[in-house]
């Protein structure tokens, strides 16, 4: 087995041989791309980490002057913004790339070029939006040209009468752009999932991770299209003096909130399930058991799903919407609890009885639990919608949803990190760095965010530039924003390890690093250009684990003798095809043509009308190359 | 064991019966020190997590200066405030309760089932439905309770007090607010303007019925030991009431992201016993008469 494996490696390498800057910048490679956005992704989370790090600083004592107010309200701005658009979201987009077509069984994900044309919408979408700060004058002197209406971006007050210059305008139209690239990407993942996975496997068969994708993806293409409706009103209000949100002209005010949030909610389920997904794989993996209760967990995610849609107004209680809007609000974010409560429950019953060894990636998923715990626990006291008036915009909302997505999702993101890292370099990380990691950002968290629960009972407000000294909310600040310094020397060990890991010679860790259960495990690390040389037969969730164990009668696994693999259709035992008859696509240089459009177009409605012209004709070129290319160069 | 260097079971590939593996296994884990750190970590963790308890109950107990605030929800000073944090708490006890037993739960967990050196694989339990449907129902039950006072408490606080209450219109601007008594200028067309801008006088123990608009962008009118906030929004016009116990001065400030100066949108309500403030309104509607040159109607 060990010895067809490698064979089938060299020949892939052989078709696979390519590197340097245009092979990255041409592939179509669904892991390549993977790695793209994982990248690109994490640099934008050091990005939106320094900035959380001058808000820490600021905010460190009371009259501070670190920043002035409207640097302030430029960098929370761009860290909220940065932190969901261009982090969480392009690195559950990452871990999209690089697993749903090795969990299903496939070759590529449906759509190759359409693929990288959405890595390459994002790099621009992202470029552009930071490209904001250096348009307020000269950014040395802190003259920061960001947006400064908030993440949420509320009109009026990102018309044009309050916020001059083109910061906002950097924001929507890069918002838009990122949302193309989502959506390509969501369309792409419902197509791969549902036409792609190998035979046998059944929608009830695909790993959890899967699922997660899959509702992820559909997520994303209902709610992107509202954000883009809100995104198109605003710059029609500012670049073009329509009056959609214009109280002086009778515009709504209100409108924008409730396009917002209709996105706004639906994303923070964007945001979680794939972390939800990967901690549902590291758990049965290091307790050496089976999920407790897939149906359960995954039909709880497809339910958490379609719920998503029917919470929005739960961040508009305080806006006057009435008793009869804010109690069907308030019952349906208490019942979005219970899909949750399953979640957390069966992750628990999954581990029990079970045989747990406590590496990196298993303890990132125990971090979320007991975390993304208390962010469900702190969720249910805002469907008190008479106390939520209290704490509504004060930084107990701060703490609740950094709750959720960093003790929730980064923490996933990381352990999904340490988990796969071996796969797609036949190598382990540092064992004894990456523990340090965790325990670093785990008390960090801790430190950081429990004190921020403290302030907002306190009293303390959101998006507060400064406070006074006189109102006891000093020592919790400092207290938080010494922990923030703890996870960034938490994600700097991180950054070590990988650096280290990944120039490390020898390749140590095999296929099957972790006894895996998923198909991944079953095609060797690093994987072949075309991952599988026969796509498997599926008999079975958890398909890998059962080409190794059957189960007795008592339920206790057994080994499956090697020589038997073969009986259950191990694509890697013989009946191989030839690896020069795997056709894969031909790496393209369309699909960044086309996305380069994008940006162009954009900065042209901003200064200049003639280049929208260029942006469209570069991206007319690179849309028409692609739709001529031949769909295989090889 | 799954040891770094050590593919779990790659040594193992020859059909085994159940009984004989539990011998077999110690062979192919980690050396002993691997072995070592691996059995303590949990409990490693468990101290740590007991200590750090220990430390934060340490810091919570350790004086009561560092949860006092002009601003702290917690120490209500009117019956809003004091309704929404007996609901807040109605809440957070059972959040508390159910959060900590989550906790000690992974925690035992993680301590009973760590893999220990020579460890069979465990039974391969695949789900339990009667169990799941448990932990489905009992939550579904647990949760609708929170209902009943979430529905109570939002009619109660839409409420319109009535004509007892004295009449307040609170407006937000860029970077803070006017508060006027329609009740008290000539006209309720011409309401009477509080002097100070930011600064809100009210009778003590009689509602105070808010109505609250704003001129440009959206703010949030909040005064945190009397009341939650509502927001103030352009085109909208809300209402909420307040009502405060003692005299005294209460800190609010802008709860909306409202740009520049946001921060330093602040506000400052005055609770007066009800003759004080009978005496300083009419001190108020004579000057305002007088200033705009007219004279002072009968009975106001």
């Amino acid at each position: 087995m060990a010895v067809s494996a490698g064979a089938m490696q060299h020949a892939g390498a052989g078709a696979h041989e390519e590197s340097g800057l245009w092979s990255w910048i041409t592939t179509v490679d669904h892991k390549r791309i993977g790695i793209l956005y994982g990248v690109s992704a994490f640099i934008f989370f050091l990005l939106g980490g320094i900035e959380a790090l001058f808000i820490r600083l600021q905010l460190a004592t009371p009259d501070a002057g670190v920043l002035d107010q409207d640097q302030y309200n430029r960098i929370f701005t761009m860290h909220g913004t940065t932190m969901i658009f261009l982090v969480v979201m392009p690195l559950s987009s990452a871990f999209f790339n690089l697993m749903v077509p090795l969990m299903i069984g496939a070759r590529d994900v449906a759509f190759p070029r359409l693929n990288a044309f959405s890595y390459w919408v994002f790099l621009f979408g992202g470029l552009f939006l930071n490209a904001s700060f250096f348009t307020g004058g000269n950014i040395f002197d802190g003259e920061f040209g960001a947006p400064d209406g908030g993440w949420f971006g509320y009109a009026p007050l990102t018309l044009n009468q309050f916020s001059e210059g083109d910061g906002i305008n950097y924001w929507a139209l890069g918002l838009q752009i990122l949302g193309i690239a989502s959506l390509a990407g969501g369309f792409n993942f419902i197509v791969t999932i549902l036409n792609m996975r190998a035979p046998g496997m059944s929608l009830l068969r695909m790993p959890v991770f899967v699922w997660m994708t899959l509702v992820t993806s559909f997520l994303i293409i209902f709610a992107m299209p509202i954000i883009a409706v809100a995104l198109f009103q605003l710059m029609f209000d500012r670049l073009f003096d329509a009056n959609f949100f214009n109280p002086a002209a009778g515009g709504s005010p209100l409108l924008w909130q409730h396009m917002f949030w209709l996105f706004g909610h639906p994303e923070v389920y964007i945001l979680i399930l794939p972390a939800m997904g990967i901690v549902s794989e590291i758990l049965p993996v290091y307790s050496r058991k089976p999920l407790f209760g897939y149906p359960f967990v995954v039909f709880s995610g497809v339910a958490i799903g379609f719920m998503s849609w029917g919470v929005w107004a739960h961040h508009m209680y305080t806006t006057g919407l009435g008793s009869i809007a804010n109690s069907a609000f308030g019952i349906s974010t208490i019942m979005i609890a219970v899909p949750t409560g399953i979640k957390i429950f069966n992750w628990l019953g999954t581990m029990w009885g079970g045989s747990i060894s406590f590496k990196t990636p298993m303890m990132f998923a125990l971090g979320f639990i007991t975390m993304f715990t208390i962010g469900g626990l702190t969720g249910v006291t805002h469907s008190m919608v008479p106390s939520d008036y209290q704490q509504q915009d004060t930084y107990y909302i701060v703490a609740h949803f950094h709750q959720v997505l960093f003790g929730g999702a980064i923490f996933a993101l990381f352990g999904g990190a340490y988990y796969w890292f071996p796969k797609f370099t036949g190598k382990y990380m540092s064992e004894t760095l990456g523990q340090i990691n965790f325990w670093l950002m785990f008390i960090g968290f801790n430190l950081t965010f429990q004190p921020m629960m403290i302030l907002g009972l306190m009293g303390m407000p959101r998006r507060i530039a400064s406070y006074p000294e006189d109102f006891g909310w000093d020592l919790w600040n400092l207290i938080a924003t010494i922990g923030a310094f703890t996870i960034a020397a938490g994600v700097l060990v991180f950054m070590i390890n990988f650096i280290i890991s990944i120039r490390k010679q020898e390749r140590d860790a095999g296929a099957d690093p972790w006894d895996g259960r998923t198909l991944e495990w079953s095609i060797p690390s690093p994987p072949p250009h075309y991952n599988f040389a026969k796509i498997p037969q599926v008999h079975s969730v958890d398909e890998f684990w059962h080409q190794k164990y059957v189960e007795d009668a008592k339920g206790m696994p057994v080994r499956v003798p090697a020589g038997a693999a073969i009986a259950t259709g191990n694509g890697h035992d013989g009946h191989a095809e030839e690896a020069h008859d795997i056709h894969m696509p031909a790496p393209s240089y369309f699909p960044i043509i086309a996305a380069l459009g994008l940006p162009i177009a954009a900065l042209g409605l901003l200064y200049s009308y003639p280049l929208i012209a260029l942006g469209g004709v570069i991206g007319l070129i690179g849309l028409y190359g692609w739709v001529l290319e031949p769909p295989s160069g090889d | 064991m799954l040891g770094p260097g050590v593919p779990a079971d790659s040594t193992d590939r020859s059909p085994m019966s159940p009984e004989q593996q539990p011998q077999r296994r110690p062979e192919i884990t980690a050396p002993s020190n691997a072995r070592q750190r691996h059995a303590t970590s949990p409990r490693f963790a468990l101290r740590l997590m007991a200590l750090a308890g220990l430390l934060a109950v340490g810091v919570l107990l350790s004086g009561c200066e560092y949860f006092s605030s002009p601003q702290n929800t917690f120490n209500p000073a009117g019956e809003v405030a004091q309704s929404q944090k007996d609901d807040f708490l109605f809440v957070m006890w059972p959040a508390l309760v159910i959060g900590v037993l989550v906790m000690v739960g992974v925690v035992y967990i993680a301590v009973r089932y760590r893999h220990k050196p020579g460890d069979a694989l465990p039974k391969q339990i695949h789900g339990n439905t009667a169990l799941e449907l448990t932990w489905t129902i009992i939550p579904i039950i647990l949760l609708s309770v929170i209902a009943v006072p979430t529905v109570q408490g939002i009619r109660d606080l839409a409420e319109n007090p009535g004509p007892d209450a004295l009449q307040v219109q609170v407006t937000g601007f860029r970077f803070s607010w006017v508060f006027a008594y329609p009740e008290y200028g000539p006209t309720p067309e011409e309401p009477l303007e509080a002097p100070n801008v930011g600064e809100l006088r009210i009778p003590v123990g009689r509602k105070v019925y808010l109505t609250i608009n704003s001129t440009d962008v959206n703010h949030s009118f909040w005064v945190p030991k009397l009341a939650g906030k509502t927001d103030a929004i352009p085109n909208h016009t809300n209402h909420m009431w307040i009502k405060a116990d003692e005299p005294g001065e209460y800190s609010g400030q802008c709860a909306e992201f409202c740009g520049l100066d946001h921060f330093n949108m602040r506000m400052t309500v005055i609770a007066m016993p009800e003759e004080e403030f009978n005496a300083w309104i009419e001190q108020q509607a004579a000057l305002e008469a007088g200033d705009d040159g007219r004279l002072v109607s009968n009975g106001e």
